[in-house]
């Protein structure tokens, strides 16, 4: 069967969540936690990676009883009709999240890169390449991801350290920003976008072992919750509540703001690899999901004719909201609500069937 | 003769234009479509089998003459009482029933509907030579020499020496072939048949390679590599003698992969030179070469060399496989053959890394890779490898490391601009201008004031010009190529900016991408760069960045999802392994303890923990202490 | 293999369609390197002046001529403005290398707040342009005297200039984002550079009057006295970058002069090293001169007890004797720390005055109200007072401590002999 993935080790799956997780700092959800958080806002990404890892971690605890991938372990807790509807609620998720990031990133493209471009072809041109991406299967686009993410990850840093002469570092009082007791609840509505983070469950078989993916999980998303609070940090020390929470492409905006002499200026055009990158990465692990819950679903011998017709319909569907600002608000109302079913709802509900089957086992035993 | 004049001229012309004849000339070759091109060897001769049974026929025929005068001797003998001249016919009589078996007419009939080369040596000394004849296409072909003599004796016996012309040492057929065979005097016993030839190959011989051969397949191998065969009259059996002496290039300092340090030896043709090249570099037992034919019409000698201790097994197994399973013609070169072996074969990546030097090959062997060779190819190609193999250089580990890693680091900077240079430049200059300094932004906007193309233009000019230079300083005879070059790059430059064609700017594009095209090891990754380089300019140029982008991930998603000889290609980092210290930096060679993970060899471990094992011991001369 | 073939040549066809994505070539780009915003003399209009560069100019073949080019419009906006220069220039405007933003006096009076939305919503401008205000005078006419002699490119002028500021401290170097920022957070005034033309009325350096503490002039840019020649208006560049533009919301409400601009330089942390003239302690009518640097980062500090702020501010300045007019010994350790007590009592009251100064303007020019912010829990009870009103009312408390560490290359002053004294 051409779908499945082969062997992962712990450096894929980190890069596989860090695929998933990181387009949250090119696109406008640091300008959201800002106006949410003011000056704690830095607090918000740590709080929603806290409680992802912690819904991961404990997923695997359950796989490391129940063997086998996230489909199989439904089907022997919720039985096959629960085990259809939680893959077809990933299978949403993921494509939602695909279209998301298509139509947000080719937004970015016309915004900032190439402002001249026809915006269907941006749309087509990044479906098109992460349905090229995909086509040899998973394991070409994690293991180069994982090559490329030390620069990624250098570069991001790099911008952030480059803008020090900018920091105003009262940016971050009063501390508490809108009051620890907002900041939290919205750090862990929040967490809903790393709701993606779930692939590894979804695709626990070809890990090595439990083990392996709780250390996935713990420095997967610990890492790209590290990267977030760095970025969102940087940038409301540079540029303050009342500015920041205008902006639509926070590390845009960043980059755009680096001026250090008359030769180490005007570099954020050098980002745009970064970022296209990022996104193309994102939007394809995404598309690729969607696709292997599928095929898994309907026991497919293969993805591949698939890829094509659901890339053309994913385009479509990015291309049909009117304007960035009702893609903005859907993407917020869909994280907290939508993918927080996925990041809380679904684990808690396997998790309590599991310990009941638990339970129940063993007094059948005694 | 009439005076030349104009008017006497004017009738010439016009006689010659009215009364105009076409010269009488042959009809020109065409090379049509041979009728039977196709049908010879797959489908039967109508006219073979009649001529089958004529040579049948023909063979008893003779078989029939001969026995008949030797009845006739006989009866003569018979009737003089000589009893020596009995003898005789009593040899005789042997060598003939020696014949009888193969003139039976099944046999027969079986023996000459085969391919001469399937057929079995015959006892009679004429079939043999009408057989050879017929392979070599004699007397047409003019590289065979048929050498008849007598084996002298008291029972002399005809004898036939087969050689090529030009594979051959001379000196050894006079000296040790026909020397010994023409001046026998001692054939004290009366042997015959196999035993005789037994016996010529066993004590008579004195060359270091003889071997007994049945079949017209074993002695046609050994003429084409050298070899010389003697048919004797009543043996039904050949020997093979090795009398190699074809001219062959020794080995000679490499010529492209040249470096200051290590060892200066590179490959040459003969495949033989080659293994013993690598075997007088690694003497140990441990090492083996495996030899297989490669081609159906025309075999190569194509061989791998592993460490039998160290190499993975399945991948030997598989190298084999790949190797054997390959049906074609004829396969001239390694680069062909490892078109027919290697992973992705449309992918313009090399999957082998291709060497001429001899340190190179023996310490991958030593890692536990595969060589193969091919018979007159001075090329010996490892399996499997990493992308990140073709930056490292032979002598890395020659000297220290700073300066090692120096220039491995300047190796991969060189690779990254001479692909995405151009590529940045056109993205930059056409979609984001503010990436530049301001002054150098209008700098580049000045000089390109004049030029009337547009920069993309500009910039494929100036690539397809340099493109001209590589190709003809590569293919112009030997010290003009050199000339080339600078008069390329030089005047060309400079007048292609006088005549305001391009902009100076452009040239030192095109100048830093080439050079650092040159920075790249291994030739054949440079070609692969070179090619998707225009990919790279054509996304540059029509979406900026971002296409550059594009470009760059489409390129390391399918690095990252090729595979050599069964290797994810861009192992140690892509899947991550174990790490060998050995991938763009390099660490002390003392540290390296394990053999690259990814080769998953029989072996893992090449050196302990603490190989210096020197550090822990006292001084010398404080020993005492 | 197929389908590799008809998905890459499908990508190839849609490229090639749709053309080159509005890809550019050099010479179809005008750059603007300097833009600069008036008030109209039509009723609610700005004057817009782009300073372009002339790419040809620089190539060095045909050196000659102007290497730039300057034309003023007028229009509603300047989105408007630059439609229309495109009726003006036959290439397309690239504002990606304007490196500053020069506004008239009239338009700052007016009120920035409307003109500065496009810069920062508007993709080819950036934050990092420096933000000038001309003193007294128009954009286009600071533009168009100023004619930097030494700089090829007029951009380079401006960066450089500018980036100088803090040598001298007598002006500041302001970029639209630190503009906006104030602008936007409530905690701090907007500041913007003074420039302007020399000479263009020289009666107006005698109106800032000399205050008797002072040993040296005050000035505006424009003001600076220069020799005679220096007026003829062909030779020099009579460009000055001086003072600092004070603005309360985003209205001009004042100035501050070379020297009140180093004070704030001072608690701004952006002293690098300037010379300081001071009134020699012992002897007077002469003075002075040190080099004063920031010995440690100036802590500013802001209390806030029912509605009364309490500011404070601890300077610590380090120092070298540059040269001493009287040639008193004030290498000894006596008379030197007599000096430094006389160093920190007048920059401190130079300070004092400063701050009175921008309190009666109600702009707090500093940036007090950032470490105000630590008095409240959440940032909404912080944006609920206001702090232009809190500032003005303050209490101001400033420390100035100063240690002289070096003398120079001398180490002591000999009397000079003579029989006269």
């Amino acid at each position: 069967m051409s779908y499945q993935t082969g062997q992962m080790g712990v450096a894929a799956g980190i890069s596989l969540i860090y695929m998933i997780t990181i387009p949250f700092v090119f696109l406008s959800t640091s300008a959201q936690t800002i106006e949410q958080g003011a000056g704690a806002a830095w607090l918000i990404p740590l709080v929603s990676g806290v409680a992802g890892i912690v819904m991961l971690v404990a997923m695997t605890y359950v796989l490391s009883k129940f063997p086998g991938d996230l489909y199989t372990v439904c089907r022997k807790l919720l039985g096959q009709v629960g085990a259809w509807i939680v893959a077809l609620y990933y299978v949403g998720l993921f494509f939602c999240d695909s279209v998301l990031i298509l139509r947000q990133f080719a937004e970015n493209t016309l915004l900032t890169a190439l402002p001249n471009i026809e915006f269907s072809v941006v749309v087509l041109l990044y479906i098109a390449v992460a349905a090229v991406v995909i086509y040899p299967g998973l394991e070409g686009v994690v293991r180069s991801n994982y090559i490329i993410m030390p620069f990624s990850i250098s570069a991001l840093i790099l911008v952030v350290l480059l803008l020090i002469p900018s920091y105003n570092y009262y940016n971050l009082l009063p501390w508490q920003g809108t009051g620890l007791e907002k900041v939290i609840p919205v750090g862990l509505i929040f967490a809903g976008a790393g709701a993606g983070s779930f692939a590894i469950i979804i695709l626990a078989p070809a890990f090595q072992s439990a083990q392996t993916m709780r250390q996935v999980a713990i420095w997967g998303l610990g890492l790209s919750t590290i990267l977030k609070v760095v970025t969102v940090l940087g940038f409301s020390l540079t540029f303050g509540n009342e500015v920041a929470r205008e902006k639509v492409l926070p590390f845009f905006e960043m980059a755009r703001l680096v001026y250090l002499s008359r030769y180490i200026q005007h570099i954020e055009a050098l980002f745009i690899i970064l970022w296209v990158v990022a996104g193309v990465f994102a939007l394809a692990i995404n598309f690729y999901m969607g696709l292997y819950l599928i095929t898994r679903l309907l026991n497919l011998p293969t993805m591949r004719p698939l890829i094509p017709i659901v890339g053309i319909f994913l385009a479509q569907i990015a291309m049909m909201p009117p304007d960035i600002t009702t893609v903005l608000i859907w993407d917020g109302i869909l994280i907290s609500t939508y993918f927080n079913i996925g990041l809380y709802g679904i684990p808690t509900v396997i998790i309590a069937a599991a310990s009941f089957k638990q339970k129940k086992g063993r007094g059948t035993k005694c | 003769m009439v005076g030349n004049n104009v008017l006497s001229d004017l009738v010439y012309f016009l006689k010659n234009m009215l009364l105009y004849q076409p010269p009488r000339l042959p009809r020109p070759f065409v090379l049509n479509e041979t009728v039977d091109d196709k049908g010879q060897d797959y489908l039967p001769d109508a006219k073979q089998g009649l001529e089958t049974a004529a040579q049948e026929l023909d063979s008893q025929l003779k078989y029939a003459s001969e026995l008949r005068a030797l009845m006739e001797k006989a009866q003569v003998a018979i009737n003089n009482q000589d009893l020596s001249r009995v003898r005789e016919v009593a040899k005789k009589l042997k060598i003939l029933e020696e014949q009888e078996r193969e003139v039976e007419p099944i046999l027969l009939s079986y023996d000459h509907d085969l391919k001469p080369i399937e057929r079995s040596v015959s006892a009679r000394i004429d079939e043999n030579a009408r057989i050879i004849k017929e392979l070599y296409n004699l007397p047409t072909n003019k590289d065979i020499v048929m050498r008849d003599f007598i084996i002298p004796g008291p029972m002399p016996v005809k004898a036939m020496l087969i050689f090529v012309d030009g594979l051959i040492d001379k000196q050894v057929i006079n000296q040790s072939v026909l020397k010994p065979l023409m001046k026998w005097d001692d054939l004290a016993k009366e042997i015959s048949g196999q035993e005789l030839l037994t016996y010529i190959v066993d004590e008579c011989l004195p060359s270091n390679q003889a071997k007994k051969a049945t079949m017209f397949k074993e002695v046609a191998e050994g003429l084409n590599s050298g070899d010389s065969v003697l048919f004797i009259e009543g043996v039904p059996g050949a020997a093979v003698i090795e009398t190699k002496g074809f001219e062959h290039r020794g080995p000679e300092r490499p010529q492209i992969e040249q470096s200051v340090r290590g060892a200066q030896a590179a490959f040459a043709e003969a495949l033989r030179v080659n293994t013993g090249l690598i075997r007088s570099m690694m003497q140990t037992n441990d090492l083996v070469t495996e030899i297989i034919p490669v081609g159906d019409r025309i075999p190569v000698k194509c061989a791998f060399m592993y460490l039998k201790s160290v190499a993975n097994p399945k991948l030997v197994a598989e190298v084999k496989r790949r190797i054997d399973n390959i049906s074609t013609d004829y396969i001239n070169d390694l680069g062909v053959l490892e078109q027919f072996i290697e992973d992705h074969p449309t992918i313009p990546f090399p999957q082998m890394l291709s060497t001429e030097r001899v340190d190179r090959v023996t310490s991958h062997l030593a890692e536990g890779r595969v060589a193969i060779l091919l018979d007159g190819t001075p090329f010996v190609h490892l399996v499997p490898v990493s992308f990140f193999t073709f930056f490292h250089s032979a002598e890395d580990f020659s000297i220290k490391r700073p300066m090692g890693d120096f220039m491995r680091v300047v190796r991969l900077i060189g690779t990254i601009l001479a692909v995405i240079l151009p590529a940045a430049y056109l993205a930059i200059i056409y979609f984001h201008q503010e990436a530049l300094p301001t002054e150098l932004a209008l700098a580049i906007a000045g000089a390109r004031e004049r030029v009337p193309f547009p920069a993309a233009f500009e910039v494929v000019l100036m690539e397809l010009a340099f493109e001209l230079i590589r190709e003809a300083g590569l293919r112009i005879p030997g010290l003009l190529g050199s000339t080339i070059g600078i008069v390329g790059a030089l005047i060309l430059g400079q007048a292609a900016v006088q005549a305001n064609l391009v902009s100076p700017i452009t040239v030192i594009i095109i100048a830093i991408t080439g050079l650092a095209s040159f920075t790249i090891p291994d030739y054949r990754l440079s070609s692969a760069f070179r090619v998707l380089r225009f990919g790279f300019l054509l996304l540059g140029a029509t979406l900026g960045l971002v296409g550059v982008a594009i470009a760059l991930l489409l390129v390391s998603v399918l690095l990252s999802s090729m595979k050599s000889f069964g290797m994810p290609y861009m192992v140690p980092i892509g899947p991550k392994t174990k790490p060998g210290f050995d991938t763009v930096l390099r660490g002390p060679v003392f540290r390296q303890e394990m053999r690259p993970d990814a080769l998953n060899t029989r072996n893992q471990r090449r050196q302990p923990h603490i190989s210096r094992k020197w550090i822990t011991e006292p001084p010398a001369g404080r020993e005492e202490e | 293999m197929l389908r590799l073939a008809i998905v890459s040549l499908m990508i190839l066809a849609a490229v090639f369609t749709a053309g080159c994505f509005g890809g550019q070539e050099t010479d179809d780009i005008a750059y603007v390197l300097v833009m600069g915003l008036d008030k109209s003399k039509q009723e609610g209009k700005l004057d817009v002046t782009y300073q372009m560069a002339i790419p040809r100019a620089l190539t060095g073949e045909g050196a000659s001529g102007e290497p730039a080019l300057s034309i003023t419009l007028t229009a509603e906006s300047t989105s408007e403005a630059r439609d229309l220069f495109n009726s003006v220039v036959a290439r397309t405007l690239n504002l990606s290398h304007t490196k500053v933003l020069i506004i008239g006096e009239s338009l700052a009076r007016q009120g920035l707040g409307e003109v500065l939305g496009v810069f920062m919503r508007f993709r080819e401008f950036r934050g990092g342009m420096k933000i000038i205000i001309v003193n007294d005078d128009t954009a286009q006419n600071f533009i168009s005297k100023n004619k930097p002699k030494m700089e090829l490119v007029v951009s380079r002028y401006y960066e450089t200039i500018l980036l100088s500021a803090d040598q001298s401290s007598y002006f500041p170097s302001v970029n639209l984002h630190d503009f906006y920022s104030r602008m936007k957070s409530g905690s701090a005034a907007p500041i913007a550079v003074l420039a302007g033309i020399s000479g263009k009325d020289s009666e107006q350096a005698s109106s800032i009057p000399k205050k008797p503490s002072d040993s040296v002039d005050d000035y505006l840019a424009g003001q600076i006295p220069r020799g005679e020649e220096e007026t003829d208006k062909e030779k020099p560049n009579l460009a000055e970058f001086l003072g600092t533009a004070v603005f309360r919301e985003d209205k001009l409400v004042g100035k501050l002069t070379n020297q009140e601009t180093r004070m704030m330089a001072i608690l701004r942390n952006n002293l690098q090293n300037p010379f300081f003239t001071i009134d020699d302690p012992l002897v007077a009518g002469k003075h002075i001169v040190l080099n004063l640097r920031l010995g440690r980062n100036t802590k500013l500090d802001a209390d806030i007890h029912n509605d009364q702020a309490k500011l404070k501010g601890e300077i610590f300045l380090e120092g070298e004797i540059s040269s001493i007019g009287s040639g008193v010994s004030y290498e000894r350790e006596d008379y030197r720390k007599l000096l430094e007590e006389h160093i920190s009592q007048t920059i401190k009251q130079d300070i004092l005055t400063m701050l009175h100064k921008t309190q009666g303007m109600r702009a707090d020019v500093v940036g007090f109200g950032y470490p105000a912010r630590k008095n409240f829990r959440t940032y909404n009870e912080f944006m609920q007072i206001d702090w232009a009103d809190l500032y003005s009312k303050a209490d101001i408390d400033v420390t100035v401590k100063t240690r002289i560490r070096r003398t120079g290359l001398m180490w002591k002053t000999s009397p000079i002999n003579g029989s006269d004294n």
